[in-house]
């Protein structure tokens, strides 16, 4: 197999942008569809503010169970329909850049929903709606621009 | 980051879209493949063949709700010539 290279920089990169074109094709397939989006961070958004609130009575506790697992249900859904579809999403393994930023925004949703929690227990009843916007900005965020763990740019060129 | 190092056996126009198609994914089956890349089944299995006798991808035939289904996906050996071979275009453009 030759390993030599002998092209120039112009077919360099219009297979660099071809490549990246193909990436950005294979991200776009695992992204959800706008209304499965909205619909999660919704979802993630009632559970947030639901579990803030919790502690003061049980119905709030009932409205956080049933929307946290409404979120699981619906992921998993999204997950089952992406196989039937004929995509595999990847598994997290070992330290990558997909890895650490999927890590850092669960454990960034996860400060909020404590944050809240905890703001909620102190008296600030606001916390538990703040809580939840951003816990909905955050999650249609991601399920939009990261839907592979990786950021999705607009440009398939020179990534 | 690879070690850059060009490859032609990816660097053919299809093979290297085949391969950036399948490294974001665990797997991807071959007629979403075949769709992504407006090709034909003919030409697809000719890269797809290329690609399997390098140990670059692994092709896998299961049956899912009764129905025959190939499945390609990129290789450890597979991901990191990709990965060599863009490092390596991008060396060449300069970036």
């Amino acid at each position: 197999m030759n390993k030599n290279s002998n092209i120039g920089a112009e077919a360099a990169r219009a297979s660099l942008i071809a490549a990246n074109g193909a990436k950005r094709k294979a991200n776009l397939l695992l992204r959800p569809p706008v209304w499965l989006n909205v619909l999660i961070s919704l979802l993630a958004a009632l559970a947030t503010t639901a579990s803030a609130q919790a502690s003061q009575s049980s119905f709030w506790t009932l409205i956080a169970i049933g929307a946290a697992l409404s979120v699981i249900a619906l992921a998993l859904g999204w997950s089952h329909y992406l196989r039937v579809s004929g995509v595999k999403a990847k598994h997290l393994k070992g330290v990558s850049r997909k890895t650490l930023t999927t890590v850092a925004l669960a454990f960034l949703s996860a400060f909020i929903v404590l944050l809240a929690v905890y703001l909620t227990k102190q008296g600030i009843w606001q916390s538990a709606y703040v809580a939840g916007a951003m816990i909905f900005l955050f999650s249609s965020f991601a399920f939009y621009k990261l839907p592979a763990g990786e950021w999705l740019t607009k440009d398939s060129g020179n990534e | 980051m690879s070690k850059a190092c060009f490859d032609s056996l990816i660097h053919a126009h299809n093979r290297l879209q085949i391969c950036a198609l399948l490294h974001p994914v665990s797997e991807l089956e071959f007629s979403v493949v075949k769709a992504q890349l407006e090709v034909s089944d003919s030409v697809l299995s000719k890269h797809v063949k290329a690609l399997e006798q390098a140990n670059y991808i692994s092709v896998a035939k299961r049956v899912s709700l009764s129905r025959p289904r190939t499945w390609l996906s990129l290789t450890e050996l597979g991901e990191a010539a990709y990965l060599g071979h863009v490092a390596a275009l991008r060396e060449i453009v300069g970036l």
